[in-house]
């Protein structure tokens, strides 16, 4: 039949950031919140449509989406969360899907992990208020109903899921299993919920190539590499007859003058405007900082914004950094992920650094506006190395799982950032590979013709 | 089966004492991430049962499939698939003793918390909507045209029974069942999902090949 063979994954691009998302229950998963992102896409319809743009950070997850482990001999992948929150409480809530087993629910709330499933059928309440009865066992009320408010949502889910959604919800409870009664209007869903060791969350394997930090691959920040400077000279090569004689100094003239035209270019796309800073300390490996870095004016239609982030000089350590800039007009996101990080030891080789305490992030094509620059950045110790060890062969704990309860927590050691986003900036990547790549063909036809000569 | 949808032209075409004649267009079948496909097996009630055929329903948020189960005794069962939980549906040509039901038959609506007392089981209406046919594939026993509309009205019951009530312009249909987990039905014959394990317990005895 058709459909017989092995099915894969669906793709969607985001209509706000261009991330390639991978919708893993496709046929059933109606929003995707976007990872990248943030944004909130339908993806009901062949067309994927934004719902809203989150100009919030995504949030860091302790479980990423795509994450999988084992609970109760099934193998689930995380791939919706949404962050809750009920008088003045807040909470995670992961969704996970089997393809073969449908869809559960983990809860964390503090340290505390509860594996959910939907229950197809309503317990009866009992003519003694405040309990109910399912498959047998009396379950009590726990607390008068209160309003559960979804705050952020990220990730996929089978219904329309959306940010400040309301429920009304009771919780029941028999020992350390529960049952909870969520209402919206006619809709009642009811959930039973059981305890998960926090072992069982420790072994979920994150997914492969997952970088919270920079997610680039889906980066649509970064110069455009490939914008073509550049092909107007080459088209002019096209034209040229192959074996003209005593042509190559006007080949290197023309590669110098595209070069020095595509400096001018670029010079004016980054003709220096107004700037914002804003400062902030760090506790390393403690939480992440949300601040603003201020408000900027991109004023030509499409800029170039530099965004500079500098620390202290720290030893081992890295800060990871998600940037996104904020239309204050559209509330439209533009998101960017840079990290500092500096390390040294000494090893076979003798003392080796690498790193640095600054970098700078060049965001392309900003549209004229008035932008925020919302900064999160948290600090990481690495505890590969450590300030005072020698040798350091394995980087023990590339994803910084152990850094939640990590060697180095608690030491209230600081790190000092500060992060500039000023309009203007000069793309000196992308000036060298137009440089290189108007250089490159004069060059090979060269040696072309200088090895053509020596077969003669 | 009296209708079967071409795999290959997606065309509906009906069975008759005269032949094959072609009546229509289904639509593409959008992808999913289905476990069941055409020739998938199982047990049902202590009868074995082969998907034969799908009908893929869409609505304004959401979709789901109705598979068509061939029980080894020669009657049919639907295998209602949506949001992960699976109920085995099977028509049930009193729902007009219903009042209410017959009401809706006629014409009326069914206002969602409305109350239903059949086959001695209370319903609750818990959702009513208008879809649509996306898809269908494999042996069926209506026409699937593309585009097709139906009015269809879900109720809950306390212990995890179901009915499910479609009506259109050619009449109303109703369908009684219960919820089941994919491990009761023993399948067989799953769908291979890229990155997937086929959990042990539902591995079943693998037939090479089934139907596919």
């Amino acid at each position: 039949m058709v459909n017989a063979s092995s099915a894969k994954p669906r793709s969607v691009t985001c209509p706000q950031c261009g991330g390639g998302i991978d919708i893993r229950a496709a046929g059933v998963t109606i929003s995707v919140g976007c990872q990248y992102c943030g944004a909130l896409l339908d993806v009901a319809n062949p067309d994927v449509a934004l719902i809203t743009a989150w100009h919030q950070e995504v949030a860091k997850l302790k479980l990423p989406l795509g994450s999988r482990g084992v609970i109760d001999g099934v193998t689930w992948e995380v791939i919706g969360w949404v962050e809750r929150s009920a008088q003045g409480w807040t909470w995670a809530e992961y969704l996970l899907f089997n393809p073969y087993a449908g869809y559960r629910w983990l809860v964390r709330s503090g340290d505390e992990w509860q594996f959910g499933r939907m229950l197809t059928e309503r317990p009866r309440e009992l003519l003694n208020a405040g309990q109910v009865d399912w498959r047998g066992q009396a379950f009590t009320a726990e607390e008068g109903p209160v309003t559960i408010t979804t705050t952020r949502v990220l990730g996929e889910f089978y219904w329309r899921v959306r940010a400040g959604e309301e429920w009304q919800a009771v919780s029941f409870s028999a020992g350390p299993q529960s049952l909870s009664r969520e209402a919206d209007g006619d809709e009642v869903q009811w959930t039973h919920l059981v305890p998960v060791a926090p072992q069982v969350i420790e072994r979920f394997v994150k997914p492969v190539n997952f970088n919270a930090s920079s997610p680039r691959h889906a980066n649509p920040s970064a110069p455009p590499p490939q914008r073509g400077y550049s092909s107007d000279t080459s088209s002019t090569w096209a034209n040229r007859p192959w074996r003209a004689d005593g042509d190559h100094w006007r080949m290197f003239a023309f590669a110098v003058l595209t070069s020095l035209l595509a400096m001018i270019v670029l010079a004016l796309a980054g003709i220096k405007g107004n700037e914002a800073v804003g400062r902030t300390q760090l506790v390393v490996d403690g939480p992440e900082v949300q601040f603003s870095a201020g408000t900027i004016t991109v004023t030509r239609p499409r800029q170039f914004v530099t965004i500079r982030a500098a620390t202290d000089t720290f030893v081992n350590k890295w800060v990871d950094l998600d940037y996104v800039l904020v239309n204050k007009a559209t509330q439209q996101g533009v998101p960017a992920s840079d990290v500092v990080e500096y390390y040294e030891g000494t090893d076979s080789d003798g003392h080796w650094t690498e790193g640095s305490h600054q970098t700078t992030t060049l965001i392309a094509e900003v549209p004229a506006g008035n932008y925020e620059l919302m900064v999160q950045a948290q600090a990481h110790a690495w505890n590969g190395g450590g300030s005072s060890t020698t040798s350091s062969d394995t980087p023990a704990d590339p994803w910084g799982l152990a850094s939640a309860g990590g060697a180095s927590a608690g030491t209230g050691e600081q790190v000092s950032l500060a992060v500039s986003a000023s309009t203007g900036g000069f793309p000196w990547g992308l000036f060298w590979l137009v440089v290189g790549g108007v250089f490159v063909i004069p060059i090979i036809i060269i040696l072309y013709r200088a090895n053509n000569k020596d077969d003669e | 089966m009296p209708y079967a949808v071409c795999p290959y032209c997606r065309g509906v075409i009906r069975w008759s004492s005269a032949g094959a004649e072609s009546v229509g267009q289904a639509a593409e079948l959008p992808f999913d991430v289905s476990p069941i496909q055409i020739g998938t097996g199982g047990a049902l009630d202590g009868a074995r049962f082969s998907v034969v055929g799908r009908v893929r329903w869409a609505w304004a948020d959401g979709g789901w499939n109705e598979w068509l189960l061939a029980m080894a005794d020669g009657t049919h069962r639907w295998l209602a698939e949506a949001m992960g939980q699976f109920q085995i549906l099977e028509e049930c040509p009193q729902a007009d003793t219903a009042p209410e039901l017959a009401g809706f038959a006629a014409g009326g609506e069914l206002p969602l918390g409305t109350l239903v007392t059949l086959n001695g089981l209370y319903f609750v209406v818990s959702d009513s909507k208008i879809i649509t046919c996306v898809g269908a594939e494999g042996d069926l026993p209506f026409a699937t045209p593309a585009g097709w509309k139906m009015h269809s009205v879900d109720f809950r019951e306390g212990e995890g029974r179901s009915l499910s009530v479609q009506r259109d312009e050619g009449g109303m249909a109703a369908y009684l069942g219960r919820y089941v987990e994919l491990a009761d039905l023993n399948p067989t014959n799953l769908r291979a999902i890229e990155g997937w394990d086929i959990p042990e317990a539902l591995r079943g005895s693998v037939r090479a090949g089934g139907r596919a």
